[in-house]
């Protein structure tokens, strides 16, 4: 038989470290059992907060009262509708007035328009005068706004007609505007 | 060399199992402990974490869902009744939701009484009556052809004076004849009333004070800071008014009428 064989330390050994584990294994289980119930009644307070419900009911409560004012709100509703198409109608519109005018400012005093048309892109006028200084003037008056690009774009002279039986010249133009 | 062969077979029988249990046994209520823990908090904990979470943002959303409520509560409770009624006359008559006959002749009436000159023939252009589906989201035309009297400087006066008159319109072309007569064609504008859907959880937009300022303008081009009331307002009595035109009756027998003040109508 052999004495040299000595099992006592590792059994030590071993036994210490199952009670190791068990004192581990009971910490843990207190460690978790605190933080689940930690946990749960933290959970359990927080979801009790009140306020979802109070803000439904205030909302309810507003919901109701602008049920109420709902015609006021579809009147609101018709005039924006309105003021958006309006604005874009105003902003749009042909400004003839305002290009009628700049053509009057153009014109000799001592000629007159015989003949007038403009639809916003085209201009085609026939303008008579006793000599031909006021027309040559309201052709120079035109080339002038060509390159100031005030209204007009381009002018084409479509005639220069003398009618013998008023003594009058008639001056036909056909403009592009701007 | 048959003793060191290894008998590698278990038997789980019930000697065995006591001796597990007698040489664990102290474990059993800790593990049991822990791993009851670990199923709570898997099963029970975290969902409710999950639905705290969820009702948190639940919360956020309804408070901003109630500031917006708020919001719009004040801004239509401090709409003064008879502020909107004017505003909605007034843009209602600038564009109007169907053609309006009346309000175009009596614009163009006053028009040409603003203008100082006689007016003579119109005509409607009707156009396209069946349904567009662009009609809902765009101003429609309703095209105008009147003869007036006078010369360049009267059309001129005539245009503006109608760029001042309701329903709005647009004077697309103007001819000034040798015979004295002015050809102008416009385009007097109408729009579908919208499709109100209520949802008073979009925060509400209001006219600005410079759209308010334009309907002003509109209604009043000389002195935009009167507004007309409504209740007080009466049309003008014109030499339209026993006129009375039916759209659909007139449309169905051709696209194009042609009608003189003095209420005859010819083709």
């Amino acid at each position: 038989m052999s004495v040299d064989i000595n099992l006592l330390p590792q059994k030590s050994r071993s036994k210490l470290s199952q009670e190791q584990l068990l004192t581990y294994s009971k910490i843990g289980a207190v460690i978790s059992s605190i933080v689940t119930v930690t946990f749960a009644v933290v959970i359990f307070l927080l979801n009790r907060d009140p306020s979802l419900a109070q803000i439904q009911a205030q909302e309810q409560t507003i919901l109701s009262q602008l049920t109420i004012l709902h015609n006021k709100t579809a009147k609101n509703l018709i005039i924006l509708d309105r003021v958006k198409r309006i604005e874009k109608i105003v902003q749009t519109r042909k400004t003839l007035d305002k290009d009628i005018t700049s053509i009057q400012k153009q014109l000799p005093e001592n000629a007159d328009v015989t003949t007038f048309s403009l639809d916003g892109q085209h201009l085609i006028m026939t303008i008579s005068a006793q000599s031909l200084f006021p027309l040559g003037n309201f052709v120079e008056s035109m080339t002038k706004d060509i390159t100031t690009k005030t209204l007009i774009k381009k002018v084409t002279i479509e005639g220069i007609i003398s009618d013998e039986k008023t003594g009058n010249f008639l001056l036909s133009i056909n403009a592009d505007l701007l | 060399m048959n003793n060191s062969k290894v008998n590698t077979k278990v038997t789980l029988d019930e000697m065995v199992l006591k001796s597990l249990y007698y040489r664990y046994k102290d474990f059993t209520v800790p593990i049991s402990v822990i791993v009851v823990c670990i199923l709570l908090f898997l099963f029970l904990i975290i969902p409710q974490i999950q639905s705290f979470l969820a009702m948190k943002d639940s919360i956020s959303g309804d408070s901003q869902k109630l500031s917006t409520l708020q919001q719009n509560l004040k801004i239509i409770s401090s709409f003064d009744d008879n502020e909107l009624n004017n505003y909605l006359d007034i843009s209602t008559r600038a564009l109007p939701a169907e053609k309006d006959f009346a309000g175009v002749l009596q614009a163009i009436s006053s028009s040409a009484a603003g203008a100082g000159t006689i007016l003579g023939d119109y005509s409607f252009q009707i156009g396209d009556i069946t349904a567009d589906t662009k009609s809902k989201t765009t101003q429609l035309p309703l095209q105008l052809s009147i003869t007036i009297k006078g010369d360049l400087t009267t059309a001129r006066r005539f245009i503006e004076e109608l760029k001042n008159q309701l329903p709005l319109s647009d004077v697309t072309s103007v001819s000034v004849n040798s015979n004295g007569t002015i050809a102008v064609t416009a385009i007097f504008y109408y729009a579908p009333l919208p499709k109100i859907s209520f949802d008073d959880s979009i925060p509400l937009l209001t006219i600005s004070t410079k759209e308010k300022e334009m309907l002003k303008l509109l209604d009043n081009p000389s002195n935009p800071d009167s507004i007309t009331n409504v209740q007080a307002s009466t049309p003008t009595p014109t030499p339209f008014s026993s006129i009375t035109v039916t759209p659909t009756v007139v449309v169905s027998l051709t696209p194009t009428i042609a009608a003189s003040p003095s209420g005859g109508t010819s083709q």
